[in-house]
């Protein structure tokens, strides 16, 4: 990422190019960069995986433990986020640079996530009432920024929450109103999070000049007064609506705005599912005629 | 080729962690058969050529069991008749996941080069490796890796005219298996065909189901081992190990924390017990307190009790009898509970003989039938089997494995294992008992025969042994030994040297065993593993190789030996001034039996130094003995017997109580000093890991039935301390009854707590004590040739004298010191269990066809009978009360006094009585038992001699019959 410096001549390059529905890297407005992802890269977890939109670099972990159930919600799981950006993303993550951003996105990411916003089945991941349930943890890594991080962060997320699987348990009544379980070794025998595909996207429409744009590079970023994150799921309901950066919206512009992004953002979930779920069918087949599985990885890289 | 292997494992602490494991195919596995061309061997192959074929499966084939085989059917597996077999690795992973005795077992046939058993890493090799698929459990795909393991195998050896057969109980298995093309076949099938050898069919498990009784429920069902733990935890739960009692089989306790103070549980009836064998450990349940056992101790025959499992009367009418109508309400009782759960089960393979009444096929017939199988243990239930060779079984003793004990069946299942010969045989009851005591019994292997010295018998001391070794040369000791006729095994020897300033120097010399057992030997192992020789009437099982025991390591007159030598200054009062710990060399000058030396010091002729020095030692032990018994040190008593030997036959002809001379307490008080200083010695340089043997002061209510019996005579027992217990002892004299005190001390050792190995670092110091010797603190030192603590110790007080000894973790592990601890204290148990065996087992012998009138003493009275004593020749038994149990007596119990009484006849604790005794053997004569019948005081109805019985046969033989009919109906 380079330093966050840009030019009036630049900017005005942009604003113009903008107008005319041609940018710089000759995509239109509403056109994403190429998107690489790919699930279960990292074995240790319990769900993983490698997003990259454009040079946007992010990866994700999933793991899930046993911990103590929060009093005011007895019955459900919590989820836990973290963000994180590497100083290998840019010289000014180094030392506690990269804090404040660190900050906003985890809120942001957790936001997202954790209510009743998310879609997910929280009752699920209760182990004992009162007592003990799963938590996920969440963290994101930040290994290379080049625009439009919040969108790669959820859309890599939800798919490691596609790929997260949580042992089984199996309770037993000890009587006397008191319950013990076991945990099923087997990480074969494990179940996915209930409720995965109600997940939402996040779709961020950055208005620049009277346009706006999506997926921008660091420079558009730049360009961009006002930004306005929207959450979509695959009904294309919203799920949430952020407004960020200091510029003001109109209320038509706005109703436009969000109009649009629930349908790229419907679109976008159908094509993505559709490709997670053939994705992991392509990974069992394989395992069943006994051929090992190879991951992209880190090798991954757009053309 | 990389794989990864993953699995979720729970922390202590309560948390999940995915650990990932890598995993490397190969593709140089070979499949270790001698006919392959195509695999490169890197060891030579270990499967035959020419593998067997059978009536069922007619061409030459290898076997591959599935892991349910070998957790089901292993003495099957474990059959000489059973060869050439393929042990996948998933299986062996399996059976080591399920129980690790199984996996130990299954390892030695791996071992054992003449069972052709061989290993395939199926797990590693590249074209049968296997990854577990979704929605697929860990057993299916276990089962899939051992198809796809047997399917490799038919491939890879079809050209050489070679089948592989998976072996499997598991129908859908097979089914899945022959829906692929591979050979299967149930376990059932496979021996059926093997004709050659029908016994396997006998040791085929019992399956598991039996739905026969499905709906009839005999037993609760067990709680969960969650709900176990969490009952232990809270209290709710009591943990201990069930004790079935010797006297009757329906009657159990468990030593268990109740209401946070020890005490011993009651689990009475078989339902109660609820499918739990003698010494599981179990969870139990206290009843509520109406429930409690309430009455004295009954004493139940087995024979009887048998009767009643056969029928289909239910459990609970046990239940009556055991706790009988006339209860007082108002009485408390003892706890009692019921057995909820098995915390781990002690199954093991029991040794005894078919009942015959069970058997109910023709004679000569071979159909498969249920049969019952008695254990010779008692406590142990009777077992259920199915055998096609119950005919020939009859009158043999068998071993028999259990199985299952489902709730729905009364008894448990089982299946044979092997016969050990017929019942009666000397040498098959020996091994019936040393199998029953969990000894040891077999050869030394060639591994741990290697371990000796290459010289073998040639081997001698050499000038090497003293330059090189830091020994002492003691050669020129008048050093002498004194063991009992016939001993030669001898671990100590003795002697004694005036020195100028009027003191003596004493020294006893032990036989330097640790220089030839060392710590990494395989002999080592195997002696660990021993723990101790066991001394039977008519042969000894030796811990170490006999070239050792009674050859270099002996200390035999007038061949030089190595020893370890314990060396005191003691001045004239027997008071220690010095002591000093060497290894030495010693040449003995005279092995002595007790006789001789006690005929050296009473020959006054006799004037050279070595009966000199007995006579300083005799005199100095007596002061030594003095000091001891002032110090508060038991001097108790148990009934031992020795028995004279036909030469040819083995048989006994004579039975004599052991002897005790001067000379065998001179030996002992010079042992147990040389025990004690080593111990101190030890101690000191070992605090945390010392071994050392302590005898806990036994609790008070031990002695409260033989205190209670004692006031009725007017002697009081003071069990306070050892010491008053000592003087009460002394004072517990009858004027007119000479034997009276030594009963006392026999009873009086009863009640006395077991003496234990220990590691010092486990307890506190008070706890050291050792009650009987009135000790502060004990090891065995003296005998490492037939003790294994003693050879510890002996590298203990190596490593305390000799700055530069270098030892290793063993000496210093605390953890592994106290396991080591646990296993003699084990051993030594049984080891003394078995030689009491063995001499009931001479004595039955000796008594086989005598009918003998003995006087006796009443030691123990029961509800229904009385246990006598007899002194002559040590032996004590059962006296009932009634013909059979259940039926009336002419006795009554009266619980004030403790006494039987009928009419004006009264039986009570230690009263002289007359008792006819005689063996009988069951009806099948399976089990040998000596019966006492009481002959004197004669009282109608008890009193049914046999020895009568024969002298009015003989006068009336006419009226013979109608008697015994009257006599019936009486």
């Amino acid at each position: 990422m380079p330093a966050p410096l840009i030019s009036p001549s630049e900017k005005s390059y942009i604003t113009q190019g903008i107008e005319s529905d041609c940018r710089a890297d000759g995509r239109g407005r509403l056109e994403y960069r190429h998107l690489v992802l790919e699930n279960g890269l990292l074995s240790q977890t319990s769900g993983s995986a490698r997003g990259r939109l454009g040079d946007s670099d992010v990866l994700v972990g999933i793991k899930v433990e046993i911990g103590d159930i929060e009093q005011d919600q007895p019955d459900q799981g919590r989820i836990v986020c973290n963000v994180e950006c590497s100083p290998s993303a840019s010289q000014q993550f180094e030392g506690h640079g990269a804090d404040e951003l660190n900050n906003t996105l985890t809120l942001a990411l957790e936001r997202f996530l954790c209510g009743p916003q998310s879609g997910l089945d929280l009752a699920k991941l209760c182990i004992i009432p009162g007592r003990q349930c799963w938590v996920i943890y969440v963290d994101a890594m930040v290994m290379d920024c080049a625009g439009n991080l919040l969108d790669c962060i959820i859309m890599t997320t939800r798919s490691a929450l596609f790929d997260t699987r949580i042992p089984k348990t199996e309770i037993q009544d000890l009587g006397d109103g008191e319950y013990e379980f076991e945990v099923m070794d087997d990480v074969e025998d494990a179940e996915p999070i209930g409720n995965w595909d109600r997940l939402p996207l996040a779709v961020t429409l950055y208005k620049i000049g009277d346009r706006y744009i999506i997926d921008p590079t660091i420079i558009e970023e730049l360009c961009s007064e006002v930004t306005l994150t929207v959450g979509v799921n695959k009904e294309g309901s919203i799920c949430g609506v952020q407004k960020g950066s200091n510029g003001s919206i109109d209320p038509s512009l706005l109703t436009e705005m969000i109009q649009t992004a629930t349908t790229l953002g419907k679109s976008l979930i159908e094509q993505l599912d559709a490709k997670l779920i053939d994705d992991d069918k392509a990974v069992q087949e394989k395992r069943m005629r006994g051929e090992p599985v190879q991951k992209l990885g880190f090798f991954a890289a757009v053309f | 080729m990389l794989r990864s292997k993953s699995f979720v494992k729970r922390t202590r602490k309560g948390n999940v962690v995915k650990v990932v494991k890598e995993h490397y195919l190969r593709d140089d596995i070979p499949c270790s058969s001698q006919a392959c061309t195509i695999c490169e061997q890197h060891s030579p192959p270990v499967l035959s050529r020419t593998p067997r074929s059978t009536v069922n499966i007619k061409y030459p084939h290898y076997i591959i069991p599935d892991t349910n085989v070998f957790m089901n059917q292993l003495d099957i597996m474990e059959h000489p008749g059973i060869k050439d077999v393929i042990v996948l690795q998933t299986v062996r992973e399996e059976v080591k996941h399920l129980s690790l005795p199984i996996y130990n077992r299954l390892n030695a046939m791996l071992n054992d080069s003449n069972k052709r058993f061989y290993m395939f890493a199926n797990e590693h090799h590249r074209d049968t490796y296997l990854e577990k698929l979704k929605d697929e459990t860990p057993n299916d795909r276990n089962d899939r890796a051992i198809r796809v393991g047997t399917q490799w195998y038919s491939n890879h050896l079809k050209s050489q005219g070679i089948e592989t057969l998976m072996l499997s109980d598991d129908r859908a298995n097979r089914e899945k298996a022959s829906a692929t093309g591979i050979r299967s076949s149930s376990v059932r099938n496979y021996v059926e065909g093997m004709k050659d050898v029908p016994e396997l069919l006998d040791m085929l498990a019992a399956p598991k189901d039996n739905s026969v009784e499905k709906d009839k429920i005999v037993y609760e069902e067990h709680k969960t081992a969650a709900q176990i733990a969490n009952g232990i935890k809270k209290g709710s739960l009591i943990q201990g190990t069930l004790n079935i009692s010797q006297h009757n089989v329906l009657e159990g306790t468990i030593y268990g924390e109740m209401d946070g103070e020890p005490r011993t549980i009651y689990i009475l009836g078989r339902k109660n017990m609820n499918r739990c064998i003698q010494g599981d450990i179990v969870a139990v349940e206290i009843l509520p307190k109406d429930q409690w056992k309430k009455n004295t101790s009954l004493a139940v025959e087995d024979e009887e009790d048998e009767e009643k499992m056969f029928g289909e009367e239910s459990l609970d009418v046990n239940m009556k009898d055991v706790n009988g109508e006339d209860n007082d309400p108002d009485q408390v009782g003892e706890p009692t509970g019921k057995i909820v759960g098995v915390i781990r089960k002690k199954w093991r393979q029991y040794c005894g003989f078919i009942v015959k009444k069970s058997v109910h096929s023709k004679a000569g017939s071979t159909a498969p039938e249920n049969v019952i199988f008695r254990a010779i243990d008692r406590r142990i239930p009777g077992v259920k089997i199915k055998t096609t060779q119950a005919h020939s079984l009859l009158g043999a003793r068998i071993v028999v494995a259990v199985d299952s004990w489902p709730v729905n069946s009364v008894l448990p299942m089982g299946h044979f294992v092997k016969t050990l010969g017929s019942s009666g045989d000397r040498e098959t009851e020996t091994e019936v008992l040393l199998l029953e005591h969990d000894v040891p019994y077999q050869e030394f292997s060639k591994r741990v025969l290697d371990d000796l010295p290459i010289e073998g018998d040639q081997w001698v001391v050499t000038e090497e042994h003293l330059k090189n070794e830091n020994r002492r040369d003691l050669r020129h000791l008048n050093v002498c030994s004194i063991d009992p006729p016939g001993c030669t095994d001898i671990d100590d020897a003795l002697h004694v040297r005036p020195l100028e300033n009027g003191n003596y120097e004493i020294g006893v010399h032990i036989a330097d065993v640790t220089y030839f057992v060392k710590p990494e030997q395989a002999m080592n192992e195997e002696a660990a593993n021993r723990g101790t020789s066991v001394y039977l009437v008519d042969k000894r099982i030796d811990m170490l190789p006999s070239l050792l025991g009674t050859n270099l390591c002996s200390l035999r007159s007038n061949v030089e030996r190595l020893a370890f030598s314990c060396i005191w200054e003691i001045n004239e009062n027997a008071e220690i001034i010095n002591v000093d710990f060497a290894k030495s060399v010693i040449l003995s000058k005279h092995s002595f039996t007790y006789e001789e030396a006690q005929n050296r010091i009473d020959d006054e002729r006799m004037q050279d130094d070595v009966t000199k020095g007995i006579r300083v030692l005799n005199s100095i032990a007596k002061k030594l003995r003095q000091k001891r018994i002032d110090r508060g040190a038991l001097t108790l008593s148990s009934p031992e017997v020795r028995f004279n030997l036909e030469n040819d036959s083995q048989d006994p002809v004579d039975v004599e109580m052991k002897e005790l001379k001067e000379t065998n307490a001179l030996v002992e008080e010079f042992m147990l000093l040389a025990n004690i200083s080593v111990a101190e010695k030890i101690y000191s340089k070992f605090p945390m890991s010392a071994m050392l043997r302590k005898h806990s002061a036994p609790p008070t209510n031990n002695f409260d039935t033989l205190r209670k019996a004692l006031s009725e005579v007017n002697i009081s027992l003071d069990v306070e301390t050892s010491k008053a217990l000592a003087d009460s002892l002394d004072k517990a004299v009858l004027p007119n009854d000479p034997y009276f005190n030594k009963l006392v001390r026999i009873m009086t050792t009863r009640c006395m707590m077991q003496a234990q190995y220990f590691c010092s670092g486990t307890e506190s110091e008070p706890e050291f004590r050792h009650y009987g010797l009135a000790t502060p603190i004990y090891t065995h030192f003296t005998s490492p040739i037939r003790r294994y603590s003693d050879v510890i110790v002996h590298r203990l007080l190596q490593a305390s004298i000799d700055p530069d000894a270098v030892y290793g973790q063993e000496l210093i592990d605390k953890t592994k010191m106290k396991e080591l601890c646990d296993v003699l204290n084990h051993r030594h148990r049984m080891a003394q269990q078995a030689g009491r065996s063995s001499v009931e087992l001479y004595t039955n012998m000796f008594f086989k066809n005598k009918v003998q009138i003995e006087e006796g003493r009443v030691i123990r009275v029961l509800k229904n009978g009385f246990v006598v004593l007899a002194p002559k020749y040590g032996i004590e038994g059962i006296v009932y009360t009634s013909k059979k149990p259940g039926e009336p007596s002419p006795f009554e119990y009266n619980e004030e006094h403790n006494s039987l009484v009928a009419g004006d006849v009264v039986i009570k604790m230690f009263d002289t009585v007359k008792v006819e005794i005689c063996v009988e053997g069951d009806e099948q004569g399976m089990r040998q038992k000596m019966r006492m019948r009481l002959a004197e005081p004669f009282v109608e109805g008890v009193s049914e001699l046999i020895s009568l019985k024969r002298k009015s046969s003989e006068t009336q033989s006419n009226d013979n019959n109608d008697l015994k009919q009257k006599k019936v109906k009486n």
